[in-house]
This record gives C-alpha cells, structure tokens and sequence, in this order.
C-alpha cells in the first residue's frame, strides 16, 4: 500500500511541481478548475446523484468556477471568511459524528457544500498563486507536510485514537507528528522567502494544519454517510482526486486570508 | 451586474431549449399513450413538483442544466396495462424511434418559428455597396446596391440572398447601383453560374467587390461629429486632405488624431464641403461618434416561412459539416464550446439586442438538435439506432450489449465535455 502510493505520489508531485512553474498563468488556472471539476465529479456520486445528473452538476460546477475566474478580485473580501465559517461548522459536524449525521442527509445540502467548499478553494489557488508559485507552494507544503508527518508519525507512535467514528486509522500522536512537520516546513519556507516569522505566523500554521486534518475527517464523514471507502478510482492507491484534495479545501482558503496579513507578500 | 446578466440570460436559453426538447420527447410519448412519470425542467433533487394529468408529475429540480422526461419502464410481462398508462418498453420500436426523434425535432421546430419572428420583425444588416474589381468595368468608387435582378437589396443580406437565388443558372445578372453618377445598371453574363464551385465567392466571379465607402449612418447624440454638424448621408473622402476610400482607412485617421481638430472633406448630396470636426478622447484613442448604415429588411408572414425552414436547413447542415470536419480533423477540436463559452455568447447576445439574441437561441436550438441526433449511445440518436436495431432483428439486443454501449457512450460524451471544458477556461 505505503509503496503503491508512493509510486503514484512521486510522478504526480513531479508533474504537478512542473505545472506550478512551467505552465502559463491561464493554463495552470484551467489545470486546476479541472482538478476540482473531478472531485466535485466525485462529490457528485458521493451525494447520491445518478450519471446524468453528474453530468448537469459537472456544468453547474465549471460554470461558476468559470464565473470566479473571470470576476476575480471582487468575491475574495467574503469568500475566504464565510470559507472559514462554513468550515468551524463542518469540523464541528464532525466531531459530533455519528449524531450529527441525520444533518447531511439531504441531496441538496450536500451539492450545495461542494459548491460552497470547492469554489474558495479555487479562488484561494489563484489568489496564492498570483502572490507567487511559491506562496501557493508554501501551503500546500504545510497541509502535504501534516498529512505526511501524520502518517508516519502514527505509525511509529500511534496509541490513542483522534476520531473513531470517522476515521479510526487516526491517532492524536500522529496528528502532533504531522503539526510539528508542517511547523517545519512553514518556517523553511518563511526563511527561504524573507518572511519575518513569529508567534502569529506559528499559530496560523498550526490553524491551517489543524483545519486540513479536519478537511480530510469531513470527506471520510461525507463518505461514510454514502457508505463507501474511496471517493473514486481515478488514483492507485490514493483513492479519488477527491481524497487527495480534501486536507486542501479549507486549508488553501485560510492560507489565502493569511496571505493578506504578510508584510512583504504584497 | 454584468455576472449576473450573463447567468439569467443563461438560464433563460436553457431554459427555453430544454424545455422545448422534453416537451417533443413528452408529447410523443403521450400520443402513443406511454405513462410519462415525471417531467423535469433541471436535474438532480426535485425542489417543487405538482401533479398533473394522466399521472405526470411535473417538477423543477435543482441543477438548472439539463431536464428530463421519466418513462414507465416495465417488464414487457404482458400485464394488460390501461389505455395511455403504458410502458415505455411496451410500445412498437417504431413509437420508440418517434418518442426519441421528438426532442430533437421540436428543437428543429423552435429554430424555424424563432427564425420567423426574426424575419418577420426584419432583420438589420450594414446597407450594401460595391465596386468593381481592378480593370473589371463598373464603379470604381462604392456605388450602393440598391437591387439585384430586380429585387430590393436594403443591406448584405438581401444581396446575397438574391445571388444565392441565381446558383448554378445561365444568362446574367442584373445590379440596380447609386453612384456619384446617379442610379445605373449593371449586367454581368453568367453561365451555369458557380455549379460546381465548393466555397462560392459571389461577388469576385462577377468582378466586384464589397465596398465600405464612408457614408455615415448613425450619428450619436451630443458626440463631436453632431457638434460639427455631420449628417447622415453625408460621404467623407478626405481626412487632413488625404483621401479615405473605405471605414477602415477613415476609423484608423480618426483614431490616430486623439483630440487634434480634423478637417474632414465630403460629398452632401453631390455638393463637396469641408468641415472641422475636433475627436474627443476615447481610452487614448480619438472618436466622433459616427457608424455606416444600417438598414433593416422584413419579409412577408407566409414568405418569412419559407426563409425561416431554409435558415434552419442552413444552421443545420453547417452544423453537420462541423462536426463532420472535425472528426475526420479537418477542424481543431479548439472550437470546441462549452457551458461557460455558451453563457458569454447567451450574456453578450443578450446585451446586444434581441435581435442577436434570437438568432443565437435559433442557432442554439439547431446545435442541440444535431448533436442529440448523434449515433452515440445516451443521446436521442443512440436510442434510434437501439430501437431500428431492434426493429430489425424483432428482439432486444442482449442487456450487456446496451451496457457497454452506454458506458462507451457515457465516456465519449464526457471526454467530449472535459475537452470542452478545457477550451472554456484557457479563453477565459
């Protein structure tokens, strides 16, 4: 399993690093509406919908991604912040699993979270990415680095379990683990683009690693509410785009709020 | 809002296309008396529905993209079922191929009714001018077009209406013109007049050419060209002494000057004056506030019929060339829309005028059509195929076969979309 994945991570993160840098604005933006096209396709089964009306929920989606990127500039002030809100409310659905489950039992409910869930996701990659691919880089090395520390961190000392009800493979020690790798990475990569670094910039880290544990616990959440394991086959061994993407979708938003609170990210 | 326009203006041609399409499935499933379950304008969750006759529940549902109509679907066990309650599986494959041809075809029939009002309510087209060709006889200045073969030309459109009429025929053609000489006629010899040409280029087989000679047309209220005293009629051909034959040559004059005072010459009714006329700043470019003519040509309510059935034949033929060229990639798939270029196209019609707007819902129309017709298992055209085929061997074919067909299908139909989708967002 651990080999598979790491088989399937490393091309990925290679292309994925290639596009970053090498691929023009316009192109990395529609790589990345794609990427969230496939896991609203995801999200779409996960929610109960039948093939054609995926499809519709599909154009639905890509429409109003479509509609974010060309009206940027104007939603962010709100997006990111109701972002934030809507995701408190998420983790504590999922902290108060299984009773908070009657809650996510309508259809509806559950398209318009995606909606709600996937477009600030969107708005914040291009929001970091226009401050520089690094910027973006610096987040998504933050979340990579909690959910990769967390892993192998409760391997190695996993005792106690972060949410049995949702996601008995988590433990709180590989939770730590993966908060003290992203604290790391956080602050090569504070020191490597000039940012002064302090108290605040050490708690927002660990606010974004712990909002992307809770990202993740909310797709198994979603999931076990459809009464499936893995979002989709589109990965070996990682599952869906979806499963790759959950830890993102509140953690890029929060990032992208705290980008405006760095002095030098102008 | 300018998002906003472009989302109802969506949701309005949608709307309108989907409806139309399920109406063509709904009717015909009724008439061959099969129980339709449910009509639904959308996809996915039912937000509001109502009971109607005959056991139809009509609904709206959330996915604002998309509808569909919900057959019964029985076992064909031979439960004898009451008149106009049928199954759908239950009725002849002839009634089958009917129902599936009925979306496609009531959109085929709102392209010709949309079309109609378009001519009947006339349609605007820049007013006509021509020259002759270098060394050709005939005006060497743009002289206006006022007839062909007798028939009134008031823009382009009916210009190349008329010659359209004359393909393929032998003996000549006839051009009412308005110079600066006055009117004159103009007859060209034609001989099995472009028969066997692919792309026709009218106008150069007869040795003329479109002319855009600056004659103004529209003059905008409280502009500088009002200021100046320019009317419409008015034919400039001179900016800063040097000659202007066509718009190209006299916007680019303009434009280059930004605010510097212009001394304009022209022709008012045969009579040459001069003018100065001082452009106004326009995002750094210079601007009077002038367009050429317009002139708007309606039909007839029967004859507009008759026009309203050929536009549709035209859209639709062109449509299957499209296609056709682009399977066989004579086309890049790059032309490829999808939704979010649709919505634009649907916002800036909008915005433009419902003239525009009509002729990109008829267009529209047409394209759902053609494509829904597409032998491609999941779209109306796969289901005919499914049912002749039946027809043909007088059974079903094998369940895994119509499997694998639909999951074929269902894949082509999103890789068409995904490349679709691609196109959308890198023009973005």
């Amino acid at each position: 399993m651990l080999k598979q994945r790491i088989l399937t991570a490393v091309p990925l993160a290679v292309a994925f690093l290639a596009a970053l840098f090498y691929l023009p604005a316009p192109a990395f933006a529609g790589l990345i509406a794609l990427l969230l096209l496939m896991a609203g396709w995801e999200w779409g089964a996960l929610a109960g919908l039948r093939p054609g009306s995926r499809i519709a929920f599909l154009l639905v989606l890509a429409l109003l991604l479509g509609a974010l990127l060309a009206q940027r500039g104007q939603l962010e002030p709100w997006l990111f912040p109701l972002s934030l809100g809507l995701w408190i409310f998420l983790s504590v659905l999922v902290l108060t699993f299984p009773r908070s489950a009657p809650v996510l039992r309508g259809m509806g409910l559950r398209l318009g979270l995606a909606v709600l869930v996937l477009a600030p996701a969107y708005l914040a990659v291009l929001v970091l990415y226009s401050a520089g691919p690094w910027y973006l880089l610096w987040a998504l090395g933050v979340v990579w680095a909690a959910d990769i520390g967390a892993y192998f961190a409760g391997r190695r000392f996993g005792k106690r379990k972060l949410a049995p009800a949702v996601s008995p493979g988590k433990s709180w020690e590989g939770a730590l683990g993966g908060l003290a790798c992203a604290l790391l990475v956080s602050l090569t990569f504070a020191y490597a683009l000039a940012v002064p670094w302090g108290a605040p910039l050490l708690l927002f880290t660990v606010l974004v690693a712990v909002l992307s544990i809770f990202g993740d616990l909310f797709e198994s959440v979603l999931k076990r509410t459809a009464g499936v394991k893995d979002s989709g086959g589109l990965l070996p061994g990682h599952g869906g785009v979806l499963d790759r993407l959950d830890a993102l979708l509140p953690a890029l938003p929060l990032a992208a709020l705290g980008l405006g609170a760095l002095p030098s990210a102008g | 809002m300018d998002l906003l326009q472009t989302i109802l203006a969506l949701l309005l041609t949608l709307g309108i296309l989907v409806t139309v399409h399920e109406a063509g499935h709904f009717f015909l499933a009724r008439y061959f008396g099969v129980r339709v379950l449910r009509f639904s304008l959308g996809m996915g969750p039912v937000l509001w529905r109502r009971q109607g006759a005959g056991g139809t529940e009509f609904a709206l549902s959330l996915l604002p993209i998309g509808g569909y109509v919900k057959m019964l679907e029985g076992d064909a066990d031979g439960i004898a079922s009451t008149p106009g309650q049928r199954a759908f599986s239950e009725t002849h494959p002839a009634a089958r191929i009917a129902i599936a041809l009925g979306g496609p075809v009531a959109n085929l029939l709102l392209a010709v009714l949309v079309y109609w009002v378009l001519f009947v309510s006339g349609v605007t087209g820049l007013v006509p001018y021509v020259k002759a060709l270098e060394g050709a006889e005939g005006p060497a200045l743009g002289a206006r077009v006022l007839a062909v073969d007798g028939q009134e030309t008031p823009n382009w459109n009916a210009v190349n209406e008329a010659l359209v009429r004359r393909l393929g025929e032998s003996g000549q053609i006839t051009f009412t013109l308005e110079g600066d000489r006055g009117p004159w006629t103009l007859e060209r010899p034609i001989e099995r007049w472009l028969a066997d040409a692919e792309a026709p280029q009218f106008l150069s087989e007869l040795k003329l050419e479109p002319a855009y000679p600056v004659v103004l047309g529209r003059i905008l209220e409280g502009s500088p060209a009002e200021a100046a005293g320019l009317r419409p009629g008015d034919r400039i051909t001179a900016v800063n002494e040097r000659a202007v034959e066509h718009w190209r040559a006299f916007v680019d004059a303009v434009q280059a000057a930004g605010s510097e005072t212009l001394t304009l010459n022209l022709d008012r009714g045969g009579e040459p004056r001069r003018l100065t006329v001082q452009p106004r700043l326009q995002e750094g470019k210079g601007f009077l506030g002038v367009g050429p003519a317009y002139a708007v040509q309606r039909w007839g309510l029967g004859e507009a019929v008759g026009e309203a059935v050929m536009a549709t034949w035209d859209k639709t033929t062109m449509t299957l060339g499209l296609v056709k060229k682009m399977v066989q990639g004579l086309v890049s798939t790059r032309n490829l829309s999808g939704p979010i270029t649709i919505a634009k196209v649907a916002g800036d019609s909008a915005k433009s005028g419902i003239e525009t707007f009509l002729g990109f819902l008829a267009l529209l129309s047409v394209s759902l059509a053609v494509l829904n017709l597409l032998p491609i298992p999941v779209l109306d055209g796969g289901h005919v195929v499914l049912h002749v085929l039946e027809w043909v061997r007088g059974a079903p074919l094998p369940e895994r076969v119509q499997a694998l067909g639909v999951q074929v299908g269902l894949m082509l139909v999103v890789s068409l979309m995904a490349l679709a989708l691609i196109n959308d967002f890198s023009r973005l």
